[in-house]
């Protein structure tokens, strides 16, 4: 059994919870408890778990409803083990549809709780080979070609997780910081690139700019345009890349770049904001092709020897 | 991304939980609106496990501003991560209402 290995025990029993959690560590499985979903919900997003044990019946929200907050967000890569005294079909169901990996009944017997937890650890550990090898790649590459009608259809987030799930392990800060700057990239070259909406269409209510967004996506020359989305992962160089690129007309970068540079914590103007966030956010921020292609870098690690 | 909007008196409380990007700034555009058809004059925003924002949100939150202003209103950010603590700071946000770090 790895000594590295997390697991948090999530019960509104202290006693119940730390007895587990002591269990747990002598047998060399690395446990913490906390007492109420909402500080299971704090822990899980400030540290990387492999595993929760987490109690049905509790007040407030409910395992079953934690387990539904932790899916809602596809950051979380977490196998969930239920525990309870009772268990109703429609609820087994649903827990099964959450994709809970397990259940343990109370009152719980300490072999049977340590063997299945080291069970599903084998098999994460397992599953995780594979994305060890990908890590030990030098490079790593994703190109996406996309047309602009399919857009809403895809959600770049998504694809953005999928990627590094296979690829990386970012400290949870900075994957969420480069998932902000893949989607300010891909919406303005959408927005402004492709559509080319005026500040008033941008701004106007969900359903109107639908309605317009459908409109200009008629026109075929609008039709015909791509949004090209490219990440580049230099473990060499420990950095990443994104870049975006429009069939636009593109702007006066050199303007924009040299008002960023002088004035970083650039103002509220409605124009600006997402650069001046592309800046903030990145180490690196180019513009090229006209300003039809825009492209951060950032390292990704510290020292190299912290990826996992 | 995930919102709980309940009211208290004259005091609107939102709860962002997630990443308010472009995909989802309309859903949180849609909740500022009932904000603002509402009797409240004071707007709680809980941040706290907000992860981030992008400036497609940021947007949806200054255009309610001007509205919510306009009528006598005033927003406080209650709690709210470090990251989306400097994001506001950066864009200066903290210079037109409250925003305590968590």
């Amino acid at each position: 059994m790895k000594s590295t290995s997390n697991v948090l025990i999530v019960d509104d029993s202290p006693s119940l919870a730390q007895s587990l959690c002591k269990i747990l560590t002598m047998h060399e499985i690395k446990a913490d408890a906390v007492f109420n979903a909402q500080d299971a919900l704090q822990k899980i997003r400030r540290h990387r778990y492999e595993l929760m044990l987490c109690d049905i019946e509790m007040p407030g929200y409910s395992g079953l409803e934690l387990l539904e907050r932790i899916r809602q967000d596809e950051e979380h890569d977490l196998d969930v083990i239920l525990m309870t005294g009772h268990l109703e079909p429609k609820y087994f169901i649903r827990a099964i549809q959450l994709g809970a990996v397990d259940f343990i009944s109370k009152p719980i017997e300490a072999q049977q709780l340590v063997g299945m937890i080291s069970c599903h650890l084998k098999r994460r550990h397992s599953r995780e080979n594979l994305e060890q090898f990908m890590q030990h790649l030098d490079t790593a590459n994703m190109e996406l070609v996309i047309d602009p009608k399919k857009l809403s259809l895809t959600s770049i987030s998504r694809v953005m997780r999928l990627f590094f799930k296979q690829n990386l392990h970012l400290p949870q800060d900075l994957f969420n910081e480069l998932l902000i700057c893949a989607d300010e990239m891909v919406y303005n070259a959408y927005i402004h690139g492709t559509l080319g909406l005026s500040l008033e269409q941008r701004h106007c209510n969900h359903a109107e700019q639908e309605a317009i967004i459908l409109q200009k996506l008629s026109l075929p020359e609008i039709a015909a345009r791509r949004i090209r989305f490219s990440v580049f992962v230099d473990y060499q160089q420990n950095t990443i890349s994104i870049g975006v690129s429009d069939d636009g007309e593109g702007f006066d970068y050199d303007d924009w770049l040299r008002r960023v540079a002088k004035e970083p914590t650039l103002s509220l103007d409605f124009y600006g904001r997402g650069i001046a966030m592309l800046y903030h956010l990145s180490d690196k921020l180019e513009f090229s092709q006209g300003g039809r292609k825009v492209q951060i870098s950032r390292k990704l690690y510290p020292e190299r020897a912290a990826r996992i | 991304m995930k919102i709980d909007l309940s009211f208290d008196d004259n005091t609107a409380i939102l709860v962002v939980d997630g990443i308010l990007n472009s995909e989802n700034a309309h859903i949180f555009q849609e909740y500022l609106n009932k904000v603002l058809k509402s009797e409240a004059t004071i707007l709680e925003l809980d941040l706290n496990n907000c992860n981030n924002i992008s400036s497609t949100g940021i947007g949806k939150l200054l255009l309610f501003y001007k509205d919510f202003l306009g009528k006598g209103g005033e927003i406080e950010v209650t709690r709210c991560s470090s990251t989306v603590y400097d994001l506001f700071t950066m864009l200066k946000l903290n210079q037109l209402f409250t925003v305590n770090l968590a």
